[in-house]
């Protein structure tokens, strides 16, 4: 048995590493991990001789974690020790550590820098998780439940990572974890097999059933590994998974770092928002304190449900028209490295007012404004403008009347033309300017209430004719979409309500990598639509629910009713500081701009669902729910110690039948010391209110148990215990519905037999302490 | 118990089968004894119970209450109703221990002292108010009842098997009583006292014995020998570790608690035993159960027992603190 231990505690610590060692794709260098090694080993040794010293389970964690605590509260903050003890300044230093890493940690996107307090917090998490498998795999030698904290160390590297983990990471600890069920199965059988050889007949007779419980044991092993391949089978070949971006769409097109992204003709969007890939499309930095989506490019065409990308002819202008002088706006500059989208175009907020892009020739189209290179383009800096019209002024603009508008950018399609109109005069009705009525589209569709975010379509509607929708009848009834529906509906919306609208795809500002740069991945593309207003040109609109959104502009999150003058001073500060009067824009400080910028992306928004804060909150929670449920959890632990220990046919019974009393004393049908089995049975009876067939088998239990008890020992059958179990549980129903439900609830809550539990601990500890 | 009979101990021998028989053979004994008896007391189905409980258990039975309850008709009905040497002894106060026990007298033909045996010399001895007898004739019922021989003039007599005492007494606070000394009270194995009958039976009672005695008719359903059998049989009644402890539990409670001056003897345990065995069998079981013991405690256990003088201001007897006794002793086997 010794060495069973030995061997599952082994395994239990390397499984514990394999599921751990996938955090050193999370940051920029390993030096933590033959700390890791050296605490998960510690926790090992730790193991083993604490269950050499003593039988006592809790006891062996409690070593566990009090010893590594030390070593590692003596390691990191060994500077605040007074002789060899911690000090309250010890727990400030660990403090500090844990605020250094959760800085880094909001800060720095994977990999991230590796500092002490990261190194401290890992370490931390790495021995809790090693002491929790060490608790389940050897001292409790339940190994499958120790399969819940590997799975959890490996769920946060993957959720947390920049790109998907290679197999090999899944595949090791399974692996491990497989062998420790096995071997815990086999060193179980293995003490039933003595326990036949040498015990008395009646044990052989429940052991001659052993074949089919091992045959058992071994199908649901392979059903484990069964289960283990097809968990990697499935999303092998489900769609989606290996993203088919590759050959379409927008993302990578080759293979490598060092391939370009381009858009194609449709311009569907889904696949690169379902894009696993984190590796960049561009990085930046930039002089603006709110930081702008980067248009790539913008299209007025809609056709068949779809946003197309066409060359017009005809009447195109030479050069775009003049923006508003210099004291309408507010000019910033942006300077992109790791270019990586595919010429001809390029991604930059709009409008862009000078184009720097030395050796490449570049040109501009008149009426979109979209930047077009010849080459693909590593670096470029481009000087846009912030248009930042207060909703005052806009209000008052005219009619738009612009060369710039084409008949593109009003035009709905002939199938949805009713419904875009009724829909549009529903949402708008009260607004009798432009600004207004397209606030109220934006405001109607940002209601997440009403529209669900999602990439996933589901099945798309039909019409009584089995026709599939238009897309936008589609977005009408099923009310889900990602940013291109929001957008085409908003666009078809304004478009209804006689203001030109149109599409403009490009990216959300992405996320910030540290070093006042700013990272743009494929999942961040994003689609809004452009508003035109007379005078002031195409505005920007962001009718998106969600996380992956862009923030609305400052003159788009006004109220229609609201008269202010000041553009968005009123709004909360991520906007306001963008806002034209504001004169709060500092550029040293990029820690608040990241914050105040809160526009991640699906997978950065899943990355920070695991922040130190959410781990936290989420181990409160558990924490708070075992000390709710801590004494049911004692009872149905005193129950299985108990069946454990009980060996012989008679201790089997007495167990059952303390299970039947102490439940049923939960409900409120004690039993008092000086009262009989059969006194018992009949209070059982008439107080449990139990009918002819229960009390029949109370009539059965109590027999068994006084034969048990009381009879010559080799009288008590194995059968008898089996039928007893039954018995009971049926007596446990019956009397369980008799009662008030406030009793059951009571008596699940509190039962008694782990009250007296726990107030006799201090007792028992008492004892070991002498004893020992 | 010491005569054994060759036939018993084979039976006894054979294990699992034995138990069996010896049931049966217990069972139908007790239900010809009862018959017979509750023929004639009427209306007390406890109270015969107990006593062929204290027959079949080896033990002698102290029967005590106020006059006329049918104390003496109760020892009379079951010395009739087995087939074996019976003798009667009414204690008085004059009454002296060699009439007990037997005298040497000489004998001019044989020129010798011959021991003329005295009453005790019987299978069943019906002692009527034996406290009215003075402590030191009672005395000499001591070795008797518990090593069942007599020690006259320095030669020992065994006496027959089976042999049991029916003693009557009054409550010690009747008129020209003697207290029995503690260490005669411990050697019965129970004391009953009959109570008063029930109004219909009593109605019975004054048609019925109206012209003859209830006895006349009685006629012994038993014999000695099947007693002794019946007594080896009830030996090998199954008495489990569990069972032992309580009684060891009980008998050690009744000597701390507060509510006594006198605690149960070891002695008092193992009549305890003996008896609960005994009305195991009778109930058809070859087990003892804890319930057994509970039935039995008070009857076993109350008359042993001196009360403190608390118990006494409180007017409580001793077979209320048995039964406090019973209600906080747990009942093993307790929790772990």
């Amino acid at each position: 048995m010794t060495r069973r231990r030995w061997r599952i505690t082994l395994l239990a610590a390397l499984a514990t590493l394999a599921a751990v060692f996938p955090i050193t794709s999370l940051f920029t260098d390993a030096g933590w991990l033959p700390e890791a090694v050296l605490m998960v080993f510690l926790v090992a040794a730790l193991g083993l001789a604490a269950r050499g010293l003593t039988r006592s389970r809790l006891l062996v964690v409690a070593v566990q974690v009090l010893v590594t605590t030390y070593v590692i509260l003596a390691r990191w903050t060994g500077d605040s020790f007074w002789l060899v003890l911690p000090t309250p300044t010890t727990l400030e230093a660990a403090n500090s550590l844990g605020l250094q890493a959760l800085d880094t940690i909001q800060r720095y996107s994977a990999p991230a820098p590796l500092n002490d307090g990261v190194t401290f917090c890992l370490i931390v998490a790495i021995a809790a998780v090693a002491i929790a498998v060490d608790a389940m795999a050897a001292t409790w030698r339940s190994p499958a439940a120790a399969g819940l904290p590997l799975l959890t160390a490996y769920l946060i590297t993957a959720a947390n990572g920049q790109s998907a983990l290679a197999l090999r990471f899944f595949v090791v600890p399974v692996a491990l974890w497989l062998v420790m069920l096995h071997t815990t199965a086999r060193a179980q059988f293995g003490r039933w097999g003595t326990a036949s050889a040498n015990e008395r007949s009646e044990i052989d007779e429940a052991a001659h059933d052993r074949e089919a419980l091992r045959s058992f044991t071994a199908g649901a092993l392979k059903l484990g590994a069964v289960g283990v391949v097809v968990a990697l089978l499935v999303p092998a070949v489900t769609p989606h998974f290996p993203p088919r971006y590759l050959t379409e769409g927008l993302g990578r097109s080759g293979g490598g770092g060092e391939g370009s992204v381009g858009f194609n003709d449709t311009l569907d969007l889904a696949r690169s928002l379902n894009n696993q890939d984190q590796s960049p499309v561009l990085t930046y930095t930039t002089t603006a304190f709110t930081r702008a989506p980067l248009r790539v490019l913008a299209t007025s065409y809609y056709s068949r449900g779809h946003w197309l990308v066409v060359n017009q002819g005809g009447n195109r202008p030479d050069n775009p028209a003049s923006l508003p002088p210099a004291s309408q706006r507010r000019d910033y500059v942006i300077t992109v490295t790791d270019n990586t989208l595919a010429a001809p175009r390029i991604a930059a907020p709009y409008p862009v007012v000078e184009v720097s892009m030395p050796g490449t020739q570049w040109s501009i189209d008149p009426i979109t404004r979209d930047v077009r290179v010849a080459t693909p383009v590593g670096s470029y800096r481009i000087k846009y403008a912030d248009l930042a019209p207060s909703p005052p002024q806009l209000r008052q603009s005219g009619t738009p009347d612009s060369p710039d508008i084409t008949e593109d950018d009003l035009s709905i399609p002939d199938r949805s033309r009713e419904l875009v109109q009724r829909w549009s005069d529903e949402v708008t009705r009260g607004a009798d300017n432009p600004l207004d009525r397209a606030i109220a589209i934006q405001t109607h569709l940002r209601d997440s209430l009403r529209y669900t975010y999602t990439l996933d379509l589901g099945q798309q509607p039909r019409d009584a004719e089995g026709r599939l929708l238009e897309p936008i009848q589609a977005f009408y009834q099923t009310r889900r979409g990602y940013c291109v529906q929001f957008a085409t509906a908003m666009i078809m919306m304004a478009r209804a309500q006689g203001i030109p609208a149109r599409m403009a795809i490009g990216f959300l500002p992405g996320l910030a990598s540290g070093d006042n740069r700013y990272t743009v991945r494929a999942s961040d593309a994003h689609a809004w639509p452009e508003l035109y207003f007379q005078g002031y040109g195409w505005l920007r609109f962001e009718p998106t629910p969600g996380a992956r959104s862009g923030t609305p502009p400052p003159y788009a999150v006004l109220g229609p009713g609201g008269g202010s003058t000041a553009g968005g001073r009123d709004v909360d500060s991520s906007s306001a500081t963008g806002g034209a009067t504001s004169v709060r824009k500092t550029l040293d400080n990029p820690a608040a701009d990241g914050a105040a910028t809160p526009q991640p992306s699906l997978v950065g928004s899943i990355g920070s669902w695991f922040s130190v804060r959410n781990i936290v909150t989420a181990l409160a929670i558990v924490i708070g729910l075992l000390a709710a449920f801590i004494m049911p959890i004692t009872a149905w632990w005193l129950r299985l110690r108990r069946r454990r220990a009980a060996v012989t046919q008679q201790e089997l019974i007495e167990v059952e039948w303390m299970d039947l009393t102490s439940h049923l004393g939960d409900l409120g049908l004690t039993s008092p010391d000086g009262v009989t089995l059969r006194q018992l049975q009949r209070r059982y009876v008439t107080e449990g209110h139990l009918d002819e067939e229960n009390a029949a088998a109370m009539g059965r239990v109590t027999a068994t148990l006084e034969k048990s008890r009381y009879d010559r020992p080799e009288r008590t059958s194995p059968q008898e215990a089996i039928r007893l179990h039954h018995d009971i549980q049926s007596i446990r129903r019956q009397v369980g519905r008799t009662r008030a439900w406030q009793t059951r609830v009571k008596g699940f809550l509190w039962p008694a037999a782990a009250v007296s539990f726990w107030r006799s601990l201090p007792d028992r500890l008492g004892a070991l302490r002498r004893r020992g | 118990m010491t005569t054994t009979d060759t036939g018993l101990e084979t039976t006894a021998g054979r294990d699992g089968a034995a138990d069996a028989a010896d049931l049966g053979l217990i069972h139908d004994v007790a239900d010809r004894l009862m018959a017979a008896m509750t023929s004639v007391i009427e209306g007390k189905p406890d109270v015969v119970r107990t006593t062929v409980t204290v027959l079949f258990a080896g033990g002698h039975l102290l029967i005590e209450d106020v006059p006329g309850v049918g104390k003496t008709m109760l020892a009379k009905t079951l010395a009739k109703s087995i087939d074996a040497t019976v003798r009667r002894i009414q204690f008085t106060p004059d009454l002296l221990p060699s009439d007990v026990t037997g005298v040497s007298i000489f004998n001019q033909d044989a020129r010798r002292f011959e021991f003329r045996p005295g009453a005790i010399f019987a299978n069943v001895v019906v002692g009527d108010e034996i406290n009215r007898a003075s402590p030191k004739t009672q005395s000499a019922l001591l070795e008797s009842m518990e090593e069942r021989q007599v020690t006259v003039d320095g030669t020992t007599y065994t006496l027959q098997a089976p042999f049991i005492v029916m003693a009557t007494q009054n409550p010690i606070e009747m008129e020209g009583t003697y207290p029995l000394p503690e260490a005669q009270r411990d050697r019965f194995m129970a004391r009953i006292s009959m109570g008063y009958p029930s109004a219909g039976a009593e109605l019975d009672l004054l048609e019925s014995h109206g012209a003859t005695s209830p006895l006349d008719g009685l006629t012994p359903v038993t014999d000695a020998e099947t007693i002794n059998r019946v007594l080896q049989a009830v030996a090998h009644v199954h008495a489990s570790p569990a069972v032992r402890q309580y009684i060891v539990d009980l008998v050690a409670r009744s000597r701390s608690t507060s509510a006594l001056r006198l605690g149960a003897s070891p002695r008092a345990g193992l009549h305890l035993l003996r008896a609960a065995r005994a009305y195991a069998a009778l109930e058809g079981r070859d087990h003892v159960i804890p319930d057994d013991v509970q039935v039995l405690a008070g009857p076993v256990l109350a008359h042993r027992l001196m009360p403190s003088s608390e118990t006494q201001l409180a007017r409580r007897t001793t077979a209320d603190v048995v039964t406090d006794l019973l209600r906080q002793v747990p009942v093993p086997p307790a929790a772990r």
